[in-house]
């Protein structure tokens, strides 16, 4: 049953990673600043990633449930998140912008030290993802896991973890019309290359942290409406040796470089819809946040 | 029990497919870039010119090699050339080209007339590529596995300098070429 799961997950999501790698052997040539402009998109979609399917309502069972769920989504990065200006060192100069980590071009510069060239971007900007988690609730709280050991595959290691905490706000408000409950979302994600090439090795921890209210209307017992609001931070922080190829940062005597890259996915509205049929959930739900996401989640609920 | 299982495993086989039909998706659309530069120092010494060259193989670089197997196409981008130290004042006529090796075919030549070198230390000289020379080139890097290696050749002749002779020069010749491999 693992290796099922398991395999869900590395199809899923990380066919996605293999391309990560190959792109992040090309930071190692870009300076911290421009790594960080690079690599912004990234950080948010792993913030808009994680930081989805917390919820698909706001009722709390007082008796214990466990629910076991697979969502999968469809991740939108918006133009303004393909390209960056870059900034050059003087002597250079150039009206074009390059890729991002989504973009497609990477621009390539003439001055003083030869060429500066920028990495290609992956030319994404619709991006399915999928994610599987596991919660347990009672007395009106819930608790949710979401868990992937450390795996190594070729050069590249991965692994990541998340937990949740819901309460439902509602069980003290008698006659209240619709379900009212409060979560906090903490996810975790490190990658790791590490090449036959010392030089472009790297490693990436993306923090997610989440905190949301959300609400939802259950008709019929089989329906269910829910919408919410969350304010989410995302931190990724790169470690890599910059390469420094054009000899421009002479004063760098130490290669390793480690930068923080805040995400931009601060805000979101989520408004979504769930069947219940027997043991099973189905939902959907739209948000709106720097990069919209779609997802759509199955849930088996004992 | 084995219900709940039964239950569980359906509903996991039905998002594997999800899963594999949406990373598909991925797979085949997308392919990766990458953009290589290949940097020649060449150093030379004379007393009535300066000729020398320097060799390279794509096969001697790693992003080439690590998708050796998924190269769709291999493009020219850009070329320049720039002088990194030379003798002082030195002048002359600057000659770059590069030839394949596999049969002696030029790709591009450029002559730079009457040129003060210390002028290209700041401000490297763009080897601008007639769409001619371009399309040259890039048939030679279409057929990389058999045409793998090139000879860059840096010469400067109707010398004079402040010093010398003899007379150095140490040149730069970069070209900047793009990788498209399969994922």
């Amino acid at each position: 049953m693992r290796k099922i799961v398991s395999k869900v997950f590395l199809v899923i999501l990380f066919c996605f990673n293999a391309s990560f790698s190959q792109i992040g052997e090309s930071i190692t040539s870009l300076p911290p600043s421009e790594a960080a402009k690079f690599a912004t998109p990234l950080s948010t979609w792993f913030g808009t990633y994680f930081n989805s399917g917390g919820y698909h309502s706001a009722s709390v069972p007082k008796t214990f449930v466990f629910k076991f769920s697979i969502i999968g989504m469809y991740i939108f990065v918006p133009d303004g998140q393909t390209t960056f200006t870059p900034n050059l060192p003087e002597g250079y100069s150039s009206s074009e912008n390059t890729a991002t980590f989504f973009g497609t071009r990477g621009t390539v510069v003439l001055g003083p030290k030869g060429f500066i060239v920028y990495p290609f971007g992956l030319n994404l900007q619709k991006i399915p993802a999928g994610i599987y988690q596991a919660s347990g609730s009672m007395f009106g709280a819930e608790l949710m896991l979401r868990y992937f050991p450390k795996l190594k595959v070729s050069d590249v290691s991965f692994n990541l973890w998340g937990i949740g905490l819901k309460y439902s706000i509602s069980q003290f408000i008698p006659l209240s019309p619709v379900d009212i409950a409060v979560q906090v979302l903490y996810n975790n994600f490190n990658f790791e290359y590490d090449g036959e090439n010392n030089d472009l090795d790297f490693k990436s921890d993306s923090k997610n942290i989440a905190a949301n209210v959300h609400a939802s209307k259950t008709f019929g017992e089989m329906f269910t409406l829910y919408s919410g609001l969350q304010y989410e931070s995302t931190t990724m922080n790169l470690v890599y040796n910059f390469r420094d190829p054009n000899d421009l940062f002479p004063e760098n005597e130490n290669p390793k470089t480690s930068v923080d890259i805040e995400g931009t996915n601060n805000f979101r509205f989520t408004l979504g819809a769930a069947v219940k049929l027997a043991v099973i959930v189905l939902n959907v739900d739209y948000n709106l946040t720097s990069q919209d996401i779609f997802t759509a989640g199955i849930s088996l609920e004992l | 029990m084995n219900k709940i299982f039964k239950q569980l495993l359906l509903f996991i086989g039905i998002i594997i497919t999800i899963g594999i039909l949406s990373c598909d998706k991925i797979v085949i659309l997308e392919n990766l870039f990458i953009n290589l530069k290949i940097s020649q120092e060449i150093t030379g010494t004379g007393i009535d010119l300066l000729d020398t060259t320097a060799t390279f193989c794509l096969s001697e670089f790693d992003e080439l090699n690590d998708h050796k197997d998924d190269i769709e196409k291999i493009i020219y981008v850009a070329a320049a050339f720039r002088t990194d130290s030379s003798t002082p004042g030195l002048t002359g006529d600057i000659f770059v080209s590069l030839v394949s090796d596999d049969d002696g075919v030029t790709i591009f030549s450029f002559t730079i007339l009457d040129a003060q070198v210390e002028d290209y230390i700041e401000n490297p000289y763009e080897l601008d590529l007639t769409q001619e020379q371009i399309d040259l080139f890039n048939a030679y890097l279409a057929d990389y596995a058999n045409k793998d290696c090139y000879t860059t050749t840096l010469s400067v002749t109707n010398i004079s300098a402040e010093d010398g002779p003899p007379y150095t020069l140490t040149g730069i010749v970069e070209i900047v070429l793009e990788i498209e491999a399969n994922l």
